[in-house]
């Protein structure tokens, strides 16, 4: 099955790396969701 | 094509997730350029994000899909029914062999919902996703 048991540390080891915006801005991922609750989606790709 | 597909689905999902006020984000990877033409191309109406690095990726855990998984009847079966709904392959990316994951993390850190991607036809249920919120 797909759905798994995250790490219990998982959002403290996402949350300093930096994805890029596509203004080419960096982005640390714990910023995204600070707020409210988010639904992060790992593409395989863009194509 | 599948990422065609739950890029779409989760396109069509916006409303929903909007109304439960849960933010969204996709990343994935290769250069800003293939990312802003996909954008374009499928109408993306949430933040898209590059991790060329894919340093995020190894965060989560994604496998890597095998050449063989391409002979899989579901495979096959899966990509004739997402063709048939009009997502075509588009332009493979430099990492396409990563397989996707999906995750809903709460502001304190903790997740509600994990999916690491098993197969390429292998996208989370964003609606399951969501409901791990109730």
């Amino acid at each position: 099955m797909p759905r798994v048991q995250p790490a219990p540390d998982l959002a403290e080891r996402l949350a300093p790396l930096e994805v890029t915006a596509l203004d080419g801005s960096a982005v640390p991922l714990g910023t995204l969701w600070d707020q409210r609750p988010l639904l992060l989606v790992h593409l395989r790709h863009f194509g | 094509m599948f990422c065609r597909e739950h890029v779409a689905q989760l396109r069509d999902h916006k409303a929903e997730i909007d109304r439960r006020d849960v933010a969204v984000a996709a990343v994935g990877t290769g250069d800003l350029m293939y990312a802003r033409d996909f954008a374009e191309d499928k109408r993306v109406n949430f933040p898209l994000y590059v991790d060329d690095a894919k340093a995020s990726y190894k965060a989560v855990g994604t496998r890597k899909g095998s050449a063989r998984s391409f002979a899989k009847p579901r495979v096959i079966a899966s990509a004739a029914r997402v063709t048939a709904k009009g997502h075509i392959q588009g332009k493979l990316g430099p990492a396409h062999m990563v397989l996707g994951a999906t995750h809903v993390i709460r502001p304190d850190g903790s997740v509600a919902f994990a999916w690491v991607n098993g197969d390429f036809d292998d996208n989370a249920d964003f609606a399951e996703a969501l409901r791990s919120l109730d």
